[in-house]
């Protein structure tokens, strides 16, 4: 095995914070987040790393494996929350679904949970941006995406996102009053 | 109270156009919002034991390494141009910080031995000190006694 056992437990441990978030911020939950990124790093054992070249090229690796995993998982979900899309309006009752979260949660814990209901293309994208930090050209290699695309699935992202959370903060802001 | 909603909300906002070079100039309130973006997507902790699991799925050579203690703690970043050189590296590391902490160990034990001969041999020198002034002081009764003419004392 060219990937000795040594080896990949410090892969594991060094890379595990990165793949179980990535997981999780496309999943949305925490069990599926954890099977997730155990399956990509039993991927990786099993692959033997024979072709990763350097840190960037597995933290690469790892971050594409991962999305396609949890994009895999989300489709096998029957209660995917895609309907709540673009169609979501202001209109929609923000007691419904995410935004009934207790009103005790930051707004940052607010967001995190918004995220989970944005589509799937465009949740990817904004978490490979805001938690990876990666640019939309980084974004579409790894997606294997043009970057018209990728930036169109942030901005569209970002403004339904930002809607959505314009609505779950009035509500917040009415319910302080 | 006003101050969460401010980043949320911008006309400015919902028409900008992320095409090309305009990507990174943005209103006020959507830089805000995307420094909340930011701040909530921090990357979070694995569960406690994931290692542990994933090296048990693992199986084999993996799953070994189990029951045998942890050579890290996410001190080691792979972030080094070539992961297998730092794989490598790692390694000599590893032994270089074995050796050193063995050195350590043995200066310890070693300084430990000295400090205690050192006592020892203090100790032997106070007690031949007293010893030798018991002896002093019981010849000089011996003597008076003498002087005084009583007998048997030897």
């Amino acid at each position: 095995m060219p990937f000795e056992a040594s080896e990949f437990r410090l892969c594991v441990e060094s890379h595990q914070k990165m793949v179980f978030s990535l997981a999780l911020r496309v999943t949305g939950e925490y069990g599926v987040a954890e099977e997730v990124a155990q399956d990509v790093f039993l991927e990786l054992y099993r692959s033997g790393g024979e072709k990763l070249e350097s840190a960037d090229h597995m933290r690469f690796w790892l971050r594409r494996v991962t999305v396609h995993r949890a994009t895999d998982a989300l489709r096998r979900r029957a209660h995917s929350p895609e309907a709540l899309g673009e169609e979501w309006n202001e209109a929609d009752s923000p007691s419904s679904g995410l935004a009934s979260a207790p009103m005790s949660l930051s707004a940052e814990a607010r967001l995190e949970e918004l995220l989970v209901s944005l589509p799937e293309q465009m949740r990817v994208v904004v978490v490979l941006r805001y938690q990876e930090d990666m640019l939309p050209d980084e974004i579409a290699t790894l997606l294997g995406q043009p970057v018209a695309t990728v930036k169109s699935n942030l901005q569209r992202g970002l403004q339904l996102l930002r809607r959505k959370a314009a609505v779950v903060m009035k509500e917040y802001v009415r319910e302080r009053a | 109270v006003n101050g969460p909603n401010d980043m949320f909300e911008s006309e400015n906002f919902e028409s900008k156009e992320f095409a090309s070079d305009e990507f990174e100039s943005k209103d006020a309130g959507a830089e805000a919002f995307e420094r909340s973006l930011k701040d909530a997507l921090r990357r979070v902790d694995a569960p406690p034991d994931f290692t542990l699991q994933v090296l048990k799925k693992a199986g084999g050579a993996a799953a070994q390494l189990v029951e045998t203690p942890t050579e890290t703690q996410a001190v080691w970043k792979l972030e080094r141009p070539k992961a297998r050189a730092s794989f490598a590296w790692m390694h000599v590391r590893w032994w270089a910080g074995g050796a050193l902490a063995a050195v350590l160990a043995i200066g310890v034990f070693a300084g430990e031995h000295i400090r205690r001969e050192r006592e020892r041999e203090v100790a032997n020198q106070q007690f031949e000190a007293a010893t030798q002034i018991e002896n002093q002081a019981l010849e000089h009764a011996r003597e008076q006694l003498r002087e005084a003419g009583v007998q048997g004392i030897e």
